[in-house]
C-alpha cells in the first residue's frame, strides 16, 4: 500500500542584494568569505555564483502557517544582515536594470568551475527563483506525483511572475527569468518517468558519462530532490510579497495530497506530453495572469484566471484538510489585482519609466505584510 | 483545436439465444442476433430442423436498432424477445439466454449447414465446441479517439461488470466450480480477453491492419476482445458479459455499462482519467470474476487491497450516481442493487440445481422461465 505523503513544506529563496542609493545590484557575499570559505553568522547562507545573490532556505515545516513564520524569520534575518552593511534586499526574479555582464563572480573554486563549464550562460544567469519542497517519501509516488503536477506548473508560474524587466528594458514578458533559465541544459518541464527505476537509470547514465556529478544538476521545473525525500517545485520566479510565496507553497502541498487521494480512488489527473505543457508555460511566462492557457481536457483556450480559480477549487477539500484556507487567500487577491510583475509594470508606468522607482517599490514590497 | 464531440451514448444490445427442445431440454440451435450483420445468424444441430429457413423472414424484422437511451432499449429488447417467443411457440421450441447450456453437448455429429461452413473451417475444433453465448453492449462514442481512450480506461472495470453478468456455472452437465465458464471457452480463442492499452485510434487501426495483411484475420470483426471500438458502428462494444436470462438484469447491466462509459468520458473532459493498469493485473481480477462472481473479492489496485466485489460495485454505483438522471436510467441502475443482494444468474442456477437434487433439467426449466417471463 502506498503510504500517505509526509506533506512537509520547505521553501528556498534567492534574493538580490541592492544598493539603496544607486538601486543597482551590489556584491555582498564576499563580505562573508574568509580564506575561501563562507564564514557564517547565525544561519547558513548559500553563496551563489553572482556576488549579489544569496540563497536561504527554511527548515522543514509541517503547515503553511509554520512555513510563513519561518519565511518571515528568514527574510527578517537577511534584510537585517544587508541593512547592517548599508544594503537592501529585493525579492524579484530579475533586477530591473543591473546588467549581468557587469556582475562579479563569487571567488570560490566551484563557481570558477561553473563558469568553465557553462561559459557565458552562467554569467547571464542573473535570475532569482523560489523552490518549494513538498515531502512525499515513497519514490514511486514522488515520480507519479511529478508526472501529474507538471500540468499545473504553468498555472503556478503565472501566479509567481516577478521579472518583467531585464537589463533596463521592459521585456514584454511577465517572467523573463523563465526564458533566461531555459538556456541551460536539463531545464524546463520534464518528460514522463513512470517508475523510480526509470528516473534512476537516467541519472546513472548522466553521471556515468560525466554530464553531471549528481542529480542536483538536473534543473527541471519539478524534480525529485536528489537528497531529500521531497518533490521540488522549481518553476517559480521568487515572489516579492511573502504571503504570495506562502500561498503558492500551500497550493503545491494541497496538490500533492489531492493526487494521493485520487490515486487511492484509482483516478489520476491526465498526464500530458511535455511539448503540450511547454505551450502553456510559454503563455504563462509571456502573459502571466492576463493570457489564456490551454485546457487540454476540453481542448480549448481559456483565460488563465479562470483556470487558476478552477485549480484552487479542485483542491478545495485538501486546502481545508491541511488548514491552509488563510494561506491560500492571497491567490484570490492576485487574480483580482495581479502579480508582482503586474505591480512592477504599474509602478514603472506611474514613474514615467524610472526603473529606480521600481527597485524602491520592490525593496518595500519584499517586506510587505511582516515589517510594515 | 477541435474539441471532442460529445458522445451520443446510444445503446445497442446484441444477445444470443439458445433454442431448446421442450421435452428433452437439449439444445437444438442457437441464434446470434447481431447488429453488425443486420440479420440473425442461425446454427442448428440437425440440418433437417431447417430453422434457418423458417426463421429467415422473421429474423429480418428482429434486427436491433440503435436506441437513444435505456428506455428505448427496453422496448426493443422486449419486442425482440417476444418475437422469439412467438417463433418458439409456432415451431415448438423454447428459448433461453444464458452463457452456456447446462448439459447439452454438441458433438461432432452436429452438422452445420453449408452457409456457415467457412467460418467453422477457419476456427476448426474451437468453433465446434464454442457453445458459449454472450451479450454484447454497444455504447455510442462517435469520436474514435475518444472511443480508444475510453477503451483503455474502462478495461479496469470490466471484471466488476462481469461479476454481475455471470450465467454459465455448468458445462456438459457438470458444475464447473466457476461462475462464468463461457469466459473460459471464449478466451481459448485468439484475440480475446482484456486488450492491451492502445495509444490512439491510429495505433488500434495499425494493429488491425497488421492482422489483415498477415492473413491472421479476414475482417476487423474477428478481433474479439472484451472491449473494442466497433469496426462498422460508431460505438464502443463491451463483450465481456454472459448472455443473461432475465430482461431486468440485461437492462441493469447495460445501464451500468452505459453509465460507466459516460463516467470515463466525464473524467476525460475534466482532465482526469481512471488509472491505467497493465492487462496482466486486470487479468487477475477477471479470473477472480470468472471463478467467484459476486461472491468473491477483487483487488482494488488503488489501495492494493482485496475488497468484496459487492462493495466495489456499490462504490462504482456511487461514482456514476451523478450521471444516472442525465442518462435516464435510474430504475435500471436501482436494479443492480437488487442483483447485488440476490446474486447473479449463475448463483441462482446453482441454487436451483442444489434444490432439485443436482438436476440440470431443472436449471433449464428455470432458465426458460426467466428468459420467457417478460414483464
Amino acid at each position: 500500500m502506498i503510504p500517505r505523503p509526509t506533506l512537509t513544506i520547505g521553501i528556498e529563496e534567492e534574493y538580490q542584494v541592492v544598493d539603496p542609493e544607486s538601486r543597482a545590484l551590489r556584491s555582498f557575499i564576499t563580505q562573508f568569505i574568509e580564506d575561501g570559505r563562507v564564514v557564517m553568522v547565525e544561519r547558513e547562507i548559500k553563496p551563489e555564483l553572482h556576488q549579489a545573490m544569496v540563497e536561504l532556505g527554511t527548515p522543514v515545516c509541517y503547515t503553511a502557517a509554520q512555513a510563513r513564520d519561518e519565511l518571515i524569520r528568514q527574510r527578517r534575518f537577511i534584510c537585517r544582515l544587508a541593512e547592517e552593511k548599508g544594503l537592501a534586499i529585493v525579492a524579484a526574479a530579475t533586477h530591473p536594470f543591473s546588467k549581468w555582464s557587469e556582475q562579479p563572480i563569487t571567488p570560490l573554486p566551484r563557481y570558477q568551475g561553473v563558469i568553465e563549464e557553462m561559459r557565458l550562460l552562467a554569467q547571464r544567469l542573473l535570475i532569482f527563483g523560489m523552490h518549494v519542497h513538498i515531502g512525499i517519501g515513497d519514490p514511486d509516488l514522488t515520480l507519479d506525483t511529478m508526472n501529474v503536477v507538471r500540468y499545473m506548473l504553468p498555472h503556478l508560474l503565472a501566479l509567481s511572475t516577478s521579472s518583467p524587466f531585464w537589463a533596463g528594458r521592459k521585456t514584454g514578458l511577465k517572467s523573463y527569468r523563465t526564458v533566461i533559465f531555459e538556456d541551460f541544459p536539463r531545464t524546463g518541464i520534464p518528460d514522463v518517468y513512470r517508475r523510480w527505476a526509470d528516473f534512476q537509470a537516467l541519472v546513472r547514465t548522466l553521471v556515468n558519462t560525466d554530464c553531471i556529478p549528481d542529480g542536483s544538476k538536473i534543473w527541471w521545473d519539478v524534480r525529485p530532490h536528489h537528497k531529500y525525500p521531497t518533490l521540488e517545485f522549481r518553476i517559480f520566479d521568487i515572489c516579492t510579497r511573502l504571503d504570495e510565496a506562502i500561498a503558492i507553497a500551500a497550493l503545491c502541498q494541497a496538490l500533492v495530497l489531492w493526487h494521493w487521494k485520487l490515486r487511492r480512488q484509482n483516478i489520476t489527473f491526465r498526464v500530458y506530453r511535455r511539448e503540450l505543457i511547454e505551450e502553456n508555460k510559454w503563455r504563462a511566462a509571456r502573459y502571466g495572469l492576463d493570457g489564456k492557457l490551454i485546457d487540454f481536457g476540453k481542448k480549448a483556450e481559456l483565460p488563465a484566471r479562470a483556470l487558476i480559480r478552477e485549480l484552487v477549487e479542485l483542491v478545495e477539500e485538501e486546502i481545508e484538510e491541511l488548514g491552509s484556507r488563510e494561506a491560500i487567500a492571497p491567490i484570490h487577491r492576485m487574480l483580482e489585482t495581479g502579480t508582482s510583475a503586474d505591480r512592477q509594470l504599474r509602478v514603472y508606468d506611474a514613474a514615467d519609466g524610472d526603473l529606480r522607482a521600481v527597485v524602491d517599490h520592490l525593496i518595500r514590497e519584499t517586506k510587505a505584510g511582516w515589517d510594515d | 483545436m477541435v474539441p471532442y464531440r460529445q458522445p451520443s451514448f446510444n445503446i445497442g444490445i446484441e444477445e444470443e439465444y439458445q433454442l431448446v427442445d421442450p421435452d428433452s431440454r437439449e439444445l437444438l440451435a442457437y441464434l446470434t442476433q447481431s447488429m453488425s450483420r443486420e440479420r440473425m445468424l442461425v446454427r442448428e444441430r440437425h440440418p433437417e430442423l431447417d430453422f434457418a429457413q423458417r426463421i429467415g423472414r422473421a429474423a429480418i424484422e428482429v434486427g436491433t436498432p440503435v436506441c437513444v437511451d435505456i428506455q428505448e432499449a427496453r422496448e426493443e429488447l422486449l419486442r425482440i424477445r417476444s418475437t422469439m417467443l412467438r417463433l418458439g411457440q409456432s415451431m415448438g421450441f423454447r428459448v433461453i439466454a444464458a452463457g452456456t447450456h447446462p448439459f447439452s453437448t454438441w458433438s461432432e455429429q452436429g452438422a452445420l449447414i453449408p452457409r456457415y461452413q467457412a467460418l467453422v473451417e477457419d476456427m476448426q475444433i474451437v468453433a465446434r465446441r464454442l457453445l458459449a453465448f454472450g451479450m454484447h453492449v454497444h455504447i455510442g462514442i462517435e469520436d474514435r479517439e475518444l472511443a480508444v481512450d475510453v477503451m483503455n480506461t474502462v478495461r479496469y472495470l470490466l471484471p466488476h461488470i462481469l461479476c454481475l453478468a455471470t450465467s454459465s456455472p455448468f458445462w456438459q452437465g457438470r458444475d464447473t466450480g466457476l461462475k462464468s465458464y463461457r469466459t473460459v471457452l471464449l478466451d481459448a480463442l485468439p484475440r480475446t480477453g482484456i486488450p492491451n492499452e492502445f495509444a490512439s485510434y491510429a495505433d488500434w487501426q495499425n494493429y488491425v491492419d497488421t492482422l489483415m495483411r498477415t492473413n491472421s484475420i479476414r475482417g476487423p470483426g474477428e478481433v474479439w476482445y472484451d472491449v473494442r471500438p466497433h469496426h462498422r458502428f460508431p460505438t464502443l462494444e463491451i463483450r465481456i458479459c454472459d448472455a443473461l436470462p432475465n430482461v431486468q438484469d440485461v437492462l441493469a447491466v447495460t445501464a451500468l455499462i452505459q453509465a460507466t462509459v459516460a463516467w470515463m468520458v466525464d473524467l476525460r473532459y475534466r482532465n482526469m482519467s481512471f488509472r491505467l493498469y497493465e492487462r496482466t493485473l486486470i487479468g487477475e481480477n477477471k479470473w477472480r470474476a470468472v471463478r467467484d462472481g459476486l461472491a468473491g473479492r477483487l483487488i482494488d489496485f488503488g489501495i492494493e487491497q482485496e475488497v468484496p466485489v459487492t462493495e466495489l460495485l456499490r462504490e462504482l454505483l456511487e461514482r456514476v450516481e451523478p450521471l444516472v438522471d442525465r442518462l435516464n436510467c435510474r430504475a435500471e441502475i436501482e436494479h443492480v442493487h437488487t442483483m447485488l443482494e440476490r446474486g447473479s444468474s449463475a448463483d441462482q442456477q446453482l441454487q436451483i440445481w442444489e434444490a432439485h437434487g443436482q438436476d440440470p433439467k431443472a436449471v433449464v426449466d428455470f432458465l426458460i422461465a426467466e428468459t420467457e417471463g417478460l414483464p
